[in-house]
């Protein structure tokens, strides 16, 4: 890790360097654990605290290239698709029905598998807002299913034997009934 | 790209993931069982899909027992992050339930189907169906009730769990005058509470406390013009005072506030009714709520809300009946409100009857819905589907 004694991230004038210079000195580059390289608009990085600590608090030169090896490539591009539209909106005045156009569009190619993965990225990246917002998707995605299908997502093992499974389930029988006519 | 469950190299818990990483560095995403987050999906979960879910495994019904998650799951239902959902109990024996907001699809009392539930409650006492069962109070879910003036409940009617207080210190039997329960904020614990009356009218009051689950007796002797339950609203109990004939002051609401355990704010009616009119109060939609029936020559009967706490000017009239209003077999109608529906109906006890009535104020409608049973002093009573527990009052543990 090298570190410079100029540091690259005080410069933000927009005079001065030409603009190909100027957008190198407001990017940051991380690297994902598939070796995929994305450059970030340094407002876009300073959403995510990971990355924001990583830079600011040894002064690193933005020239380095931070590693990120528990975040896969398609997680990052949906991380920074979220932390750009969350910069946009928050410079508008009402932002709240594009915001809600934007999550349901966010969403709607995700399975719950990936919403499920993507919350664990967001919770290492340390992104709070996102974090919050994944987890009521995840729930919304969840609220009416089965025991068996939570099993699967979160791939966890059934160490209830038949007794005390039944056990469990007759302290709220009707927590187990009409799952798909949502009356309750 | 491939996740593989080659386990050479490298087999790390980062704490919130294990993972195996194989050499060319592909990962294996085993069991996602990062508590915190799995914790936070499932606190903005309704109560139903939570109770369903602690049978997912052992360690998820550890977590949602928990007193840290309840309290989390609890807060989130306040703040509005998850949905809210109550129901009506309307009869102790045996205890049911039902979705009251079901019941504006109903026609008629043949027609009604409004997700009824038979509750599960754990007898303890003997002769326990036998013996007379008075609510006492309810709120954040838990429902405090006697058994004929002599042992008091906790019982939270969703998770099904209750507790058995200890005996009083001093005799209540056959002398309860007024009592009532509640949560304190101030000390994160549930109170109950509970006045009696010797000869002379000398007054003891009692209270309880969860987190110690213990009683003392306060030192409040002086006559009160209270008597039955007291409704619980912003950290206080509240009275409807008597009507002290020939005593010239008008009725108030008298409040007793949990933490401080003192009694003050005399709040002020809508009106003075210096003749009675007002019979009694509730809570309804979060406000101090009173009413009174066939009032004068036009036998009115009125319903208020007051919607700011403590403010006489906020005194809002919700209902109002006339007598040629209401249909001739209605007519003798002495209809305890129990709550008002999101389409503005209102669903009340006809206690003289024993039934529990729907009435649209639009149409001047009434509807049967069911007979509520006289075991219940109250007629029915609104509870919030809360994991809230009868024995910790839902107390962090540390």
């Amino acid at each position: 890790m090298s570190t410079s004694t100029d540091n690259n991230a005080s410069i933000t004038q927009e005079s001065g360097p030409s603009a190909a210079v100027q957008d190198i000195q407001k990017k940051i580059v991380v690297r994902t654990a598939d070796g995929e390289v994305f450059n970030l608009k340094e407002e876009v990085a300073m959403e995510i605290d990971i990355i924001k600590t990583f830079f600011q608090e040894d002064s690193i030169s933005y020239e380095t290239v931070m590693p990120l090896p528990n975040v896969e490539g398609w997680e990052m591009v949906k991380v920074i698709e979220y932390c750009t539209k969350h910069v946009e909106l928050k410079h508008k005045v009402d932002g709240y029905k594009e915001r809600k156009a934007f999550q349901a569009l966010f969403v709607q190619n995700l399975s719950t598998k990936s919403l499920l993965a993507l919350t664990n990225t967001a919770n290492y990246l340390e992104v709070k807002y996102l974090l919050d917002f994944l987890c009521q998707a995840v729930s919304e995605q969840i609220k009416n299913k089965d025991v068996d299908y939570v099993r699967e997502l979160f791939g966890v093992e059934n160490d209830f034997n038949d007794e005390e499974y039944e056990q469990v389930k007759a302290e709220a029988p009707w927590a187990h009934e009409n799952l798909n006519n949502d009356l309750h | 790209m491939v996740l593989t469950e080659s386990l050479y190299s490298a087999n790390w818990d980062l704490g919130f993931m294990n993972f195996n990483m194989a050499e060319d560095g592909s990962v294996a995403h085993t069991e996602f069982d990062d508590g915190e987050i799995i914790s936070e999906i499932l606190a903005r979960l309704p109560v139903k899909s939570v109770m369903r879910f602690r049978c997912v495994s052992k360690s998820w019904n550890t977590l949602i027992s928990d007193p840290y998650f309840t309290k989390k799951h609890f807060r989130y239902a306040e703040m509005g992050i998850t949905e809210n959902s109550s129901r009506l109990l309307y009869s102790m024996d045996p205890p049911q339930s039902l979705d009251h907001e079901a019941l504006k699809d109903l026609k008629d009392h043949r027609d009604g189907y409004f997700a009824n539930r038979e509750l599960d409650f754990p007898v303890m006492i003997p002769e326990f169906s036998n013996r007379y069962k008075s609510i006492v109070g309810c709120c954040n879910g838990l429902i405090c009730f006697s058994v004929q003036g002599d042992d008091f409940i906790l019982w939270n009617p969703c998770t099904r769990y209750s507790k058995l207080l200890p005996r009083t210190p001093l005799p209540v039997f056959n002398r309860h005058a007024f009592c009532g329960f509640g949560y304190d904020s101030a000390n994160d614990d549930y109170r109950v509470l509970v006045g009696t009356k010797e000869m002379g009218e000398e007054i003891t009051i009692q209270v309880f406390a969860l987190k110690t689950s213990s009683w003392k007796v306060l030192p409040i002797t002086n006559a009160l013009s209270i008597s039955g339950r007291g409704f619980f609203l912003n950290g206080a109990l509240h009275w409807l005072t008597r009507v002290e004939p020939n005593r010239g002051n008008s009725r108030t609401i008298l409040s007793f506030d949990l933490a401080e355990e003192k009694f003050h704010e005399m709040i002020p009616l809508p009106y003075d009714d210096d003749d009675g009119g007002f019979y009694g109060m509730t809570i309804l939609r979060n406000c101090l709520c009173v009413f009174n029936f066939l009032v004068g020559r036009a036998g009115v009967s009125t319903i208020w809300l007051m919607k700011e706490y403590g403010v006489k000017q906020s005194w809002t009239q919700v209902i109002r009946c006339s007598k040629r209003e209401i249909p001739k077999e209605h007519r003798l109608l002495f209809l305890q409100p129990i709550c008002i529906l999101e389409n503005g109906e209102l669903v009340g006890n006809d206690f003289r009857a024993g039934f529990l009535v729907l009435y649209d104020p639009k149409e001047n409608t009434f509807k049967n819905v069911t007979k509520t049973h006289n075991e219940l002093n109250c007629g029915a009573l609104v509870y919030r589907e809360t994991l809230v527990s009868p024995v910790t009052g839902s107390v962090v543990d540390i």
